[in-house]
């Protein structure tokens, strides 16, 4: 087998994530549904994560889990991000009684 | 070798479950599509001595956030999504982005060092993968860390509070009040008289109700068509 299967490094991980990352750059851009974008957003966020966290594994040298302490607060940031991106949505829904980007007129001029 | 074989395992289903999060037509599957993405990147935090984040990642991730998704999705409603109607040029520009983006970051990981084992030191490693990281990660964050840990917590407070301000129904909830833009686009200090709010009202659900039935119209003929094409070749 190819060495590129069988051992898995740094590298690996980055360009995972990267896929993942543009596959959620993909739906943010292209879906019309509110839900699904902030979906997307989410999917973006924690391929991220994984670069910190295989930053971390790979070159910290030392005693050090900064990577991790760092994805930490990123997941927090997500879910307060998450939770007040949800509140709009039903905010909106209750204003305009649709859940397409497209229909979300008010500041278009 | 078992590492990468569970790292390929992991990335294929993630990787496509991804693809069916973004893709998929109905917004459910997409969120369940979801859940198997979050799974797998725990794999990956595990594979990569994080299993403290690896639980809080399904914690948190996996259902909290995706349950949140379906109630979201349930009260806004599971329109199944046409990309049809995406038109060719912001595609185009759409595709043109995702690609550099994807080009960027492929470039810079090549120029990365090339790091097949994991850099950590052995002692830390070893403590990791005897008690785990849970841990470390602890001391770490009320000793070292613990401004920023006390300011995230006031953070998840303030965005507990922010969203439920936001979503929550106004006490004075009246036929005007929930037609916000109806009002802005006819004057702030006047409300409009109440037949005309019912007249915009009846006129979005009909707008509404055309285009379903234009949608369903389209898709009827989709389906039609290459059952036509199929009996003209026979």
């Amino acid at each position: 087998m190819p060495d590129f299967i069988t051992h898995v490094g740094l590298t690996h991980y980055v360009v995972l994530a990267a896929i993942l990352f543009v596959i959620g750059l993909t739906g943010v851009l292209t879906s019309r549904n509110v839900v699904r974008v902030l979906l997307a957003v989410e999917l973006m966020l924690s391929a991220v994560t994984i670069n910190l966290v295989a930053f971390n594994n790979y070159l910290h040298t030392g005693n050090g889990l900064l990577g991790q302490i760092f994805a930490i607060f990123v997941l927090t940031v997500s879910a307060a991000e998450a939770s007040v991106g949800l509140a709009i949505v039903i905010a909106l829904y209750r204003a305009r009684a649709t859940a397409d980007m497209e229909d979300y007129t008010l500041l278009k001029w | 070798m078992l590492d990468s074989a569970i790292f390929w395992v992991f990335a294929i289903v993630g990787v496509g479950a991804a693809l069916g999060a973004v893709f998929n037509r109905s917004v459910i599957n997409a969120a369940l599509c979801l859940i198997a993405v979050f799974m797998s990147i725990a794999g990956f935090y595990v594979l990569n001595n994080a299993d403290f984040l690896a639980i809080a990642q399904i914690i948190i991730y996996a259902v909290g956030l995706t349950i949140i998704m379906l109630f979201a999705i349930m009260f806004t409603g599971d329109k199944p999504m046409d990309l049809r109607k995406v038109n060719r040029m912001s595609r185009l520009a759409y595709g043109i982005i995702i690609a550099y983006v994807l080009a960027l970051v492929l470039r810079g990981s090549a120029s990365l060092p090339v790091a097949a084992t994991p850099g950590i030191s052995s002692d830390l490693a070893m403590r990791l993968k005897t008690e785990g990281s849970t841990l470390l990660l602890g001391e770490l964050l009320f000793s070292q860390y613990a401004l920023p840990f006390e300011l995230a917590s006031i953070l998840l407070l303030a965005a507990m509070i922010g969203a439920i301000v936001i979503a929550k129904k106004r006490f004075v909830e009246s036929e005007s009040e929930s037609l916000g833009d109806v009002r802005l686009a006819v004057d702030l200090s006047s409300a409009p008289p109440p037949d005309a709010i019912e007249g915009l009202r009846q006129k979005r659900m009909l707008e509404h109700q055309e285009r379903k039935d234009a949608l369903q119209e389209q898709n009827v003929t989709d389906e039609t068509e290459p059952e036509k094409a199929g009996s003209s070749s026979r």
